[in-house]
């Protein structure tokens, strides 16, 4: 075994990174429970504190928040039919009917113990795939990287966008705003208009907080949850449990959900939602029972909720391997980890080995904190749904402003930051997808570097791109992206043209 | 006739559009180098402005001449809440640097607790202070966050 395997479980073992993994469950559940919280949002919440902690303590905190936020967006899927999470609607769909037969505590149990067997099947995948497309990986050069990382944008907005060109634009919003600061090759100033602010960029994380953070306090406005309370779902909680007859039929649910999570978690931009309908669906069609599903069955609880947990593994992979965000969590991941002068993609497997299996081991001891934590505490978390957004909505904004000013203990940021709360309150006004923003700022700086550095190696020779194996393959994939999305699009066109005749 | 969603691509084209002038105007005075064989510092810029007029004039050729009626399925939020909560954040932000953390994050909260529906004077009151206080004590003293403490700083320390 290699020594950064060793190095890495040991690393991930300290007292102190299993606290804060456990800490980061514990507040994963609760955010992840809250309807109108995001994972994201709660990510952003706590992420000044993770200024202060060494890199490994901040990522394992940050891991067990996002573990555990996909599990307790069930908690109110089931108990008031109210998706935590979008990850978490699927779930809803036979968790609430079970809850209403009296049966809330089976139905979480059953939620707790898929999504701890989904993390489980995604662990097992990050830890023997994410290194070995790292030894690959490390074989990219310049060109193969751009067109990966290009290839990473137009998946991306294809999956992010109901508009092709409104994710494409938004994508593009996000490039114009990496080009403020200085040039990656040569130091000048670009777009600073003599302000030093901006000489080194916009920071991600102030345009991240901005971004998700404004639009959800203001969507919370007018999503004032009326006469559902945790307090009497939460008194019907009893055996908390599933029964043996339910554990025989969870394992094809939870054998196809953590397949479908950790595949669909790979690819950048699927995400939770996606692999849960289609593992929900799946089960439905192989099950005995399938007249069971809508009604309150086993399997349609144990489907969805082990695939959206098998994606959080899944999208740990092209983050640390190839440096792509497979989600907005994970690409959060990537700017907490850009803070601590540590850069994801194939070296972090080759210059700090033991770091990348350290955090393939948190985000094992994730999945076991997830559960435990949740069987638990179970019974009291569930009083979390009965805060006030009085309260709770006005302590998130004072935290994504001071957040945004510890980032750099500068005014300036706040500023910047509710700037971008209005960029993306515009956005969603012009129903146009805030991720491929985002993830245009996480990947622009890599893209601008790539091409660059391949014209000049080449000596402004543009063929460079197709010669190269990889470059091309990759290349390929992001053209079919485009003319998928493309007809996709221009399907969904003829649908609706077609209804209305 | 536009309809309600197309109006808005329509509007967003136009802004986009003059965007994309202001950025290629600020690319174009972009400093170079004088150096062979290299890609000068605007070389990118202009990749990202040709991308942003092709893609923002499709969204305005899509805005006039789709005909699909593309309904708003989500319920806005309340104007004048939305008004409101803009006013206090701008005052909020304009006062931050003169009340500090604390004064100021009373105060926010003070008012962002009202407008999420808290009509109770003594509740609001109560948990702005011990909330704001809290975080503040938080990030200053356990996280070590040098958070400006403002006008109140002749009282607090």
């Amino acid at each position: 075994m290699s020594p950064d395997v060793i190095d890495g479980f040991a690393q991930a073992s300290q007292l102190s990174t299993v606290l804060s993994v456990a800490f980061g469950c514990l507040i994963g559940l609760i955010v992840g429970m809250i309807p109108g919280l995001t994972i994201s949002t709660g990510i952003i919440i706590v992420l000044p504190l993770t200024f202060v902690l060494e890199p490994d303590i901040s990522i394992a905190l940050l891991l067990g928040l996002y573990v555990s936020g996909m599990t307790g967006g069930s908690f109110s899927a089931i108990l008031l039919n109210i998706p935590g999470t979008p990850s978490a609607s699927a779930t809803a769909m036979d968790g609430h009917p079970m809850a209403k037969k009296g049966d809330a505590g089976r139905a979480l149990g059953i939620a707790i113990i898929a999504s701890f067997f989904g993390g489980l099947v995604s662990f097992l995948c990050l830890f023997f795939i994410a290194p070995v497309l790292a030894d690959v990986a490390l074989r990219f050069k310049s060109p193969d990287l751009f067109s990966l990382v290009f290839f990473g944008l137009t998946i991306i907005c294809s999956f992010a966008a109901k508009s092709l060109i409104k994710g494409l634009l938004s994508a593009v919003i996000g490039l114009v705003i990496v080009t403020i600061g200085q040039d990656p090759m040569m130091g000048t100033a670009r777009f600073t208009f003599d302000q030093v602010n901006l000489i080194s960029g916009i920071s991600f994380l102030t345009a991240l907080i901005g971004l998700f953070a404004i639009p959800q306090l203001v969507d919370n406005l007018s999503e004032i949850i009326k006469g559902k309370t945790a307090s009497e779902a939460g008194a019907k909680i009893k055996k908390v449990i599933p029964n043996l007859s339910d554990l025989r039929l969870m394992k094809i649910p939870i054998g196809i959900g953590s397949f479908v999570g950790s595949f669909l978690g790979i690819l950048p931009g699927a995400g939770g939602p996606i692999a849960a309908f289609i593992s929900y669906d799946y089960t439905r069609k192989l099950s005995k029972i399938p007249d069971e599903f809508g009604k309150g069955s086993t399997e349609g609880i144990a489907a969805p909720e082990s695939a959206n947990n098998a994606v959080t593994g899944g999208a740990l992979i092209p983050m640390m391997t190839l440096g792509i965000p497979g989600d907005p969590v994970t690409a959060i991941l990537i700017g907490a980890l850009l803070i601590h002068g540590l850069a994801p993609g194939p070296l972090l497997f080759m210059e700090n080995g033991d770091f990348a299996y350290g955090i393939i081991f948190s985000f094992f001891w994730a999945n076991i904190f997830n559960i435990i934590i949740a069987l638990i505490s179970l019974r009291f978390l569930v009083k979390v749904l009965v805060i006030p957004k009085a309260i709770l909505m006005p302590t998130i904004a004072i935290l994504c402003v001071i957040g945004s000013y510890a980032l750099r203990n500068n005014f300036f940021d706040v500023y910047v930051m509710f700037g971008f709360g209005l960029l993306g309150l515009a956005m969603r006004w012009l129903d146009m997808p805030i991720v491929p923003l985002l993830l245009a700022m996480v990947l622009g700086r890599q893209l601008e570097e790539h091409l660059r550095v391949s014209l000049i190696s080449s000596q402004n020779d543009i063929t460079i791109f197709f010669t190269s194996p990889f470059s091309l393959f990759f290349l390929c994939l992001a053209g079919i992206s485009i003319f998928w999305s493309l007809w996709a699009e221009r399907q969904n066109t003829k649908k609706s043209q077609k209804k209305l005749i | 006739m536009l309809n309600s969603m197309n109006k808005r691509n329509f509007f967003a084209s136009i802004i986009l559009i003059v965007l994309c002038g202001c950025y290629a105007y600020f690319t174009a005075n972009l400093e170079t180098r004088n150096i062979q064989n290299t890609t000068q510092p605007s070389f990118f810029p202009w990749i990202i402005t040709g991308c942003l007029a092709i893609l923002s004039f499709s969204l305005l050729l899509q805005s006039l001449l789709t005909t699909k009626r593309q309904t708003l399925k989500k319920k806005p939020a309340p104007r004048d809440l939305i008004i409101i909560g803009f006013l206090i954040s701008l005052a909020y932000l304009l006062l931050l640097p003169v009340l500090g953390f604390l004064g100021g994050n009373i105060l926010f909260f003070a008012g962002l607790s009202r407008i999420y529906g808290e009509k109770n004077i003594l509740k609001i009151c109560l948990f702005s202070v011990i909330i704001s206080i809290f975080i503040f004590y938080l990030f200053r003293n356990v996280f070590q966050i040098q958070l400006p403490i403002g006008i109140l700083g002749g009282v607090l320390t």
